[in-house]
């Protein structure tokens, strides 16, 4: 996918990044079905989305607190159903696009709930909150 | 439908994408380094939108807070005030809210540290709104948490830091933050200590410092080693207590002044008062109250030189005793006081304009500010 060849360009070819690098493009598959299929994004705006994704997941590891890229996936998944609510809400907000109802149902649910079903399939649970555990 | 992605564009790649984290980390400390007066906004255009070097610029900030409390303060206060403009477009997603988190968590505990407690409280307050609105908010809303128990501890509020220390410890745990589960028993441990409760207190501390997770941090390790010395010397086990401290000292040998080598002096010190060594108490106290007025720390300067009056006097030096008081009373009027310590500051002050100081009064005013130290 685009994203992954884009990656090698970003310098920085350091342990950290590669294991970043590593989870993202083990996740992007999932990533890609969620963009295209669940929300309903074009090809080309999810692959534009995907290199977003990547370049906040990166820095998102080297917050404090963040143990491990691996940990680090459902928080990807959640800010993958995040960013394609916001962007499907403002091109329906604007009129440039229509809505179906299975379409209309997905992004009346928090981003959250809709990632931890996606986990669920990669048995990533339990995240966000610890203490939901 | 592909058409519609012209509509909307995505941000363009900054710069700093491209740059390697040590890049980041050099591009930080070139913003750092230009002084405050001097920056322009064009300069914050470019380093502070990039939120590469923004992650370098708070990693610098959080490792500096302790050794520089009030240089810390007013760059992130100022960093802060750049983000939160309501036209401040900053990075993806979560990251502006992650980033006046961190800003505001690290202003708070500098805060802390240059005794303006209010003000500390309100930073925190805007660190958790930031926090709460990110991905993963678990992580900074326990730092939040924790520096909320910190300043309870200096408030002298043992009772609630010895109810909800353990809860967050857990929560450290869970996120496997070691260094700060460390420092969550560290807190238990002081307040342990300041309940009369020294046994417990060593049993927690002791063979802490080797914890392979604190390799790192020599100025944590340090001040384990600092408070086992002076629970020992409390204890009157004295050689256990300079065993402790000369381990510390070590890990603290040829660094700057910190606040973990101020508070060794003082420990010493505390030291060689319970051995009847006034003149060696003195001195240690004196070289803890230089490296607090280097770290502009006014809390910990001020009840060490409590500290020295009460020694001079015990040495008969009662002149000097008073000139000290004299000097530790301003910045003991700016640190909000419990009743019973501004009493006691009332009494010591009329007493030592009688020229006849209360050694009571200094004994309370001196106890209240002990947490705060």
């Amino acid at each position: 996918m685009g994203v992954a060849d884009d990656l090698g360009t970003t310098g920085g070819a350091d342990a950290f990044e590669r294991e970043v690098r590593t989870v993202f493009q083990d996740t992007l598959g999932l990533i890609h079905i969620a963009l295209v299929t669940h929300y309903q994004l074009a090809e080309s705006e999810a692959l534009e989305l995907e290199k977003d994704l990547y370049v906040w997941f990166l820095r998102f590891c080297y917050r404090p607190g963040n143990q491990s890229a691996r940990e680090a996936r459902p928080f990807l998944l959640v800010a993958c159903c995040q960013f394609a609510r916001e962007y499907q809400k403002y091109l329906l907000g604007s009129g440039v696009r229509s809505s179906d109802e299975k379409l209309r149902r997905l992004l009346e649910r928090e981003p959250l709930d809709v990632a931890r079903d996606f986990s669920r399939s990669l048995e990533l649970l339990s995240f966000r909150n610890p203490n939901e555990s | 439908m592909s058409h519609s992605a012209k509509i909307l564009p995505f941000p363009p790649r900054s710069l700093a994408e491209c740059l390697s984290p040590r890049e980041w980390e050099l591009r930080a400390r070139d913003f750092l380094a230009i002084p405050a007066d001097k920056r322009t906004d064009a300069d914050r255009e470019t380093f502070l939108c990039s939120p590469e070097i923004l992650l370098s610029i708070c990693a610098l900030l959080r490792r500096n807070r302790d050794l520089a409390p009030t240089a810390v303060l007013s760059e992130a206060a100022s960093i802060y005030q750049w983000i939160s403009r309501p036209s401040c477009d900053l990075g993806l997603f979560d990251e502006r809210d992650y980033f006046l988190g961190e800003t505001a968590l690290v202003a708070g505990g500098a805060s802390r540290l240059v005794g303006k407690r209010e003000e500390a409280f309100l930073w925190l307050d805007r660190a958790e709104a930031g926090f709460r609105h990110t991905m993963n908010p678990a992580p900074g809303l326990a730092n939040v948490a924790y520096a909320r128990l910190a300043l309870r501890f200096e408030m002298g509020r043992h009772q609630d830091v010895l109810e909800l220390t353990p809860s967050l410890e857990a929560s450290f745990t869970k996120l496997h933050m070691e260094v700060e589960a460390a420092k969550c028993r560290l807190l238990l441990a002081m307040t342990l200590k300041m309940t009369g409760e020294h046994s417990g207190a060593i049993e927690l501390l002791d063979r802490m410092h080797r914890n392979p997770a604190l390799s790192s941090d020599l100025f944590l390790r340090a001040k384990i080693l600092a408070e086992l010395g002076d629970l020992h010397q409390l204890q009157g086990q004295f050689g256990l207590a300079m065993e402790a401290f000369q381990e510390a000292s070590e890990l603290l040998q040829e660094k700057e002044p910190s606040p973990a080598r101020a508070d060794l002096k003082l420990c010493v010190g505390a030291t060689y008062k319970a051995l009847g060594s006034l003149g060696a108490a003195k001195e240690a106290y004196r070289a803890a109250q230089q490296e607090y007025s280097a770290l502009e720390m006014p809390g910990p300067v001020a009840y060490t030189r409590l500290l020295i009056a009460e020694t001079l006097l015990e040495m008969n030096h009662d002149r000097e005793a008073e000139w000290e008081i004299l000097a530790a009373l301003p910045a003991i009027d700016d640190i909000k006081m419990v009743p019973e310590g501004l009493a006691a500051m009332g009494l010591l002050r009329e007493s030592v304009r009688r020229r006849n100081t209360d050694t009571s009064a200094l004994k309370q005013l001196r106890a209240q500010l002990q947490a705060s130290r």
